[in-house]
């Protein structure tokens, strides 16, 4: 019983739900685990979207995220929310 | 028949108006400048025509609401009197082309095969920028005053030196005198009134060195209390500091094509990667991207930690902060920002910030949004002189939000001023607003005027790829 409970618990304590949140307001929920690296998540949401990985922005809580991060490294918690921003450019209006 | 020839008038409008075939992106910005290569037979009059005519705006619809890559890409013309002995083959990777495609694979392809158009533009451009590399003129007058003051001091001390030598000489003959003194103390008259004259002439020189000696210790007091006047101009000066050699040499290096895809340089803090390809921005009209603004915004952050006399506390959001913040569902979104600011966060608490800088990223423009709190006010910096009321109004709400959030307590900024500032460097191309939006946001920080002009962008480039690579903001 108790064993049975054990188990239980470690999957939900090793993997994490993140929802990845584009500009436009679409959100796409992945499940990782808390000691793999966002590379992961990040091609998966760019295959899923049809983008260059190196055309968007993956931001958590305002700050850029590295490739090589990992939830637990950022301390992330269930349902926390990533931003995947566009890059942006400009040069000014026509005048 | 009859739709297939209204068909083809509505092409005709299209290929008229948007020669590159990216109605959206050009009649957004309908004079860009970016558009000179093309069809040299309709001049800019005509062309607005045109895309005001029904058919054509019919034309852009379709386009309209593809999604892109990146946001707006930059016409990028990389022309270049500024390195142009080392790329005089730039013209081969350019972006010509703002970018409307879903696909970017299928975007580059197109692109490279667009190159070989666009390269004779890029020859014709040269002449221009010849002076791409060439120092600000207030430099050049800053060198030429600092030789003259050199001069002064140099003809100073020359004369001064000169008349030492003159007390030596004259030293030396009343040395000889006193000699004589003696033999005249053993009786020799007739010399006494030699060494009258001599002593004459010795008090005089004395005096007058004694007077040389008190002019030169005057006016080194008066030099010292000038000199805090001087750590003022100092402080203006700092941010045209010119390059040296190496630094010049490290930038060019940097900034050539070899460097494309190589990583350039990595900054800790905050997770941003400066490839080649991502600096290339900071060539001559090029058009500057969120990671090169955001980078640069980090690093006067830091400057100011490491020198926290010399700036006010200032706090820089990236370029997506105003952009998360007005995306929520009903336009403004407090919720979406709301962890953005922490203590733990930040390192420091927002709300004790003089200065809080905003950048607004505006379809193909970048602007300055400034929260003011040590004056009360918000402030919008447009080098375009543009003003969006919009802008300080969400942030008037965002401020009120977050003191509420962050203090518990409510604050009333209906009294704070909206400043929207027109007494500011006005931008006189179509590339180089990103470059007048962080030199505002450094200036700011320094809490000096914006005392720079059109003509300093090549050299604000320059310094700013360099601060880049170093990681260091001067």
């Amino acid at each position: 019983m108790s064993a049975n409970n054990d188990e239980d618990k470690k999957p939900a304590g090793e993997h994490i739900n993140l929802k990845v949140k584009s500009q436009d307001g679409n959100e796409v929920f992945f499940k990782i685990k808390r000691s793999t690296q966002l590379k992961k998540l990040m091609n998966a949401y760019c295959d899923r979207q049809s983008v260059e990985l190196n055309s968007i922005a993956f931001l958590f809580d305002g700050r850029r995220l590295r490739a090589e991060q990992t939830p637990d490294e950022l301390e992330m918690e269930e349902g926390d929310e990533i931003d995947a921003m566009l890059h942006q450019t400009g040069g000014g209006v026509g005048f | 028949m009859g739709a297939l020839s209204s068909n083809r008038n509505k092409r005709d409008a299209s290929s008229q108006s948007s020669p590159s075939g990216s109605d959206y992106y050009y009649n957004n910005n309908n004079l860009h400048i970016a558009k000179k290569h093309k069809s040299l037979s309709f001049s800019p009059k005509d062309l607005k025509k045109v895309s005001r005519s029904s058919v054509s705006r019919l034309s852009l619809y379709p386009k309209n609401i593809t999604r892109i890559g990146r946001e707006m890409h930059a016409p990028c013309r990389f022309i270049s009197g500024f390195l142009k002995r080392l790329f005089t083959y730039s013209s081969g990777i350019v972006r010509p082309k703002p970018v409307l495609y879903p696909k970017y694979s299928y975007v580059k392809e197109t692109a490279a095969a667009v190159n070989d158009d666009v390269v004779e533009v890029i020859d014709v451009d040269n002449d221009d920028h010849k002076d791409g590399l060439g120092r600000s003129s207030v430099d050049v007058i800053e060198i030429v005053e600092d030789e003259r003051e050199y001069d002064n001091v140099a003809v100073e001390t020359q004369r001064i030196v000169d008349k030492y030598r003159a007390l030596d000489r004259n030293r030396a003959f009343t040395g000889s005198v006193v000699g004589l003194e003696w033999r005249d103390n053993q009786g020799l008259p007739g010399f006494k009134k030699v060494l009258n004259e001599i002593d004459e002439l010795r008090t005089m020189s004395l005096r007058r060195l004694r007077n040389l000696v008190k002019s030169v210790e005057t006016k080194g007091a008066l030099q010292q209390q000038s000199r805090p006047a001087k750590g003022k101009e100092d402080v203006e000066n700092d941010p045209f500091r010119p390059l040296t050699a190496e630094e010049e040499d490290m930038v060019a290096n940097a900034l050539s094509y070899s460097n494309w895809s190589k990583v350039l340089v990595t900054h800790e803090n905050s997770n941003i990667t400066i490839t080649g390809k991502v600096l290339q921005c900071l060539r001559p009209h090029a058009w500057l991207n969120d990671e090169v603004i955001n980078l640069y915004l980090e690093l006067l952050k830091e400057r100011e930690n490491r020198e926290p006399k010399k700036f006010l506390k200032c706090h820089f959001f990236n370029t997506f902060f105003y952009k998360k913040l007005i995306s929520g569902r009903t336009g403004y979104d407090y919720e979406s920002v709301r962890r953005w600011t922490t203590q733990k966060k930040l390192g420091y608490g927002l709300l004790e910030c003089d200065k809080i800088f905003v950048p607004i990223h505006k379809e193909v423009h970048w602007c300055l949004a400034v929260i003011n709190k040590k004056e009360e006010k918000f402030q919008y910096l447009d080098s375009h002189g543009g003003a969006d009321k919009k802008v300080l109004r969400m942030l008037a709400k965002y401020i009120t939000d977050e003191v509420k959030d962050k203090t518990g307590k409510d604050i009333d900024v209906t009294s704070w001023e909206q400043e929207f500032v027109t007494d500011l460097p006005n931008q006189e191309n179509g590339y180089d607003c990103g470059m007048f939006m962080i030199k505002y946001a450094d200036f700011y920080s320094r809490d000096i005027g914006l005392c720079f002009k059109q003509e300093h962008m090549p050299y604000f480039r320059l310094s700013t790829a360099k601060e880049i690579l170093k990681l260091r903001a001067n």
